[in-house]
Order: structure tokens, then sequence, then C-alpha cells
């Protein structure tokens, strides 16, 4: 078993050092520098969701065909890109966990779940709610909601599993296998609505042709994207540092933190 | 601005229930997230006190 040595906080990481980046896997090191990071991703989340909005309800005109209920799209298509991003991130750490047996990777990769989940639970929820009118039914068994709700099931697997496992490492380690197999769905979903024929149309901006939207309503989806990367960072940032308080909190370093501030 | 009104905002064209059920939804999630992370965080840190509060400097208590 790994025991939880405490690499001491003199291990601040310097310009010349080889292994700058190994430093800052140290959670000693990494915990005061997330406390730093965390308040500017919030504001800069906050003022991004205030200029997406804006321009999301205020500026963009209403659609010819769907009217207004299109305006779902600033919440719909951010979360939904969110929630695939936050998976590959999440499947990313947790496989460099397992790789290098670096423990902080893999608290990142938990840390970074319930808001995965969460995005994941609004994209279909705030989909639902825009199939409603558009379709005329709340949800479809087609490729593009069935791939999207495995997702939902892989996010909250990854969490029952590690939750189910006392030992950290090893729930760490099953974690990782699991979010490594499941990262076969995010191409599944992404390229869902091209393999198949689906109810929900194709995606209105790709990497390799002009967008098939107004600018103002590409602007405030994109505005609003980036307001939820910064949500996302300052929440997943917030919840690594829980995370390792709750597991090193027998670590020197955590016993000189907190004699620190009391 | 392209509305009328301000009644005319929160009628959104008809589909008022569709797109303010997505904006509450969002917003209740992200509120409640925001609120388990602050219990968190100080559950965390208080637990950390109380276990350091007990074990002085000596380390031999090993974890989990």
């Amino acid at each position: 078993m790994v025991t939880e040595t405490s690499p001491s906080p003199k291990l601040v990481p310097t310009a010349g050092s080889r292994n700058r980046w190994f430093a800052y896997a140290s959670p000693a090191v990494f915990y005061p520098l997330a406390g730093k990071l965390i308040p500017w991703f919030f504001a800069l989340a906050a003022l991004l969701t205030c200029v997406g909005l804006y321009i999301g309800f205020f500026i963009a005109p209403t659609d010819f065909q769907q009217g207004d209920s299109y305006r779902i799209i600033f919440l719909h298509v951010p979360a939904a890109w969110m929630s695939m991003v936050i998976y590959l991130a999440m499947a990313f750490w947790a496989v460099i966990g397992l790789v290098f047996n670096t423990r902080l990777s893999s608290m990142m990769a938990s840390a970074l779940a319930p808001t995965g989940t969460m995005f994941t639970f609004l994209a279909l929820w705030t989909g639902s709610l825009w199939g409603k009118p558009t379709w005329g039914t709340w949800w479809v068994w087609d490729a593009r909601l069935t791939s999207y709700l495995i997702l939902l099931f892989l996010y909250i697997g990854f969490i029952s599993l590690q939750a189910a496992l006392d030992d950290a490492r090893r729930a760490d380690k099953a974690g990782a296998v699991l979010a490594l197999v499941g990262v076969v769905n995010i191409p599944i979903i992404y390229f869902s609505v091209q393999w198949w024929n689906t109810l929900h149309q194709g995606s209105s901006i790709s990497f390799t042709a002009a967008p098939t939207m107004v600018a103002t309503m590409l602007w405030g989806m994109l505005i609003m994207a980036l307001a939820f990367w910064a949500y996302s960072i300052a929440a997943a940032l917030t919840r690594v540092r829980c995370i390792i308080l709750e597991r090193e909190k027998r670590s020197d370093w955590v016993r000189e933190l907190v004699e620190k501030q009391s | 601005m392209i509305w009328a009104s301000w009644a005319d905002f929160f009628a959104m064209g008809g589909y008022a229930f569709y797109v303010w059920g997505s904006v509450l939804m969002v917003t209740l999630c992200i509120v409640l997230e925001l609120v388990t992370l602050r219990l968190r965080s100080k559950n965390a840190l208080r637990l950390a006190k109380a276990v350091n509060k007990s074990s002085k400097p000596n380390q031999s208590e090993s974890s989990q």
C-alpha cells in the first residue's frame, strides 16, 4: 500500500529546477496555489456569464424558425461541451495518476466528476425542454441522446465506484480504468449526428466550415462556454482542495498549515 | 434591446416555460454545487484541525 508520506513545503519549485512540473504534483505545493487561483476563476465566470447572458437574451435576435425557444442554446450547448471536456480531463488526470502514481492527479480526476455530472444532467434537462417545443417530444432514443445518457451513467458509475472503495488509492485505480474505458463514448457522442440518422440536428459550428448562425448568437454561445469553463475550473479546484485536506489531514504539511491558521 | 417591454421579455415569445425552466435548473444546480462545496471545505478544514490538535508533532499514527 502506498503510504501518505508528505513532502515538506520546502519543496517549492525554482525556475531552474528540472522537476518543476512534478513539484506541482505535490499536494503541499498545489494546495496554496489553487487557493490563490480560485477567486479569480469564480470572478471570471461571473463576469463572462453576465456578458454572455446579456448578449443571448437582449441582443441576439429572435430565430425566424424556432422563435425564442432557441435561446436555450446559450445554456444547452455550453453545458454539453463542458460535460464532454470535463470527461476528457477527468480521464486524462485519472490515467496520469495511474501511470505516474501521482496522487494529486487522481484527486483532480475525482474533483472533476461531480461538476461533469452536473453539466451532463443540465445538457439533458435543457435539451429536453428544447426538444418539446421544437420536436414535439421530451425524449427520443436516437443515437445522440442515448450516447449522452450513457455519459451521465459513466459519471455516476465513476463516482459510485470510488465511493464504494474505502482505500483511496485503490479507488483511484479502479476509477481510472472505468474512466479510460468510458472515453470511447466521447467520439461516439460527437459524431453520432453524422454516423446515424438522428432527430438531434448536426452541429451548427465545426472546425472546418464557417458557422451557420448569426454572429451575435455565436458570440453569446461562445462566451457562455468560456464562462462554464471558468466556473468548472473554479469548482474543481475548490473540490480538489477539499479532497487534499480530507486525504492528507495527518501529514506534516497539513499540520503546519493548520497551526499557522489558528 | 430587442424586447418591446419587460413583460415581452418574460413571455419569451410564448416559450417562457421552456426557456425559464432551463435557466432556473441551471441556476439551481450551480447554487447547489456552490453550497455543497462551501460545506465540504468547512468540514475538511475542521476535520484537519481536529486531527492535528490531538496528535502533536509525533507522527506515529499511520494513515488509513
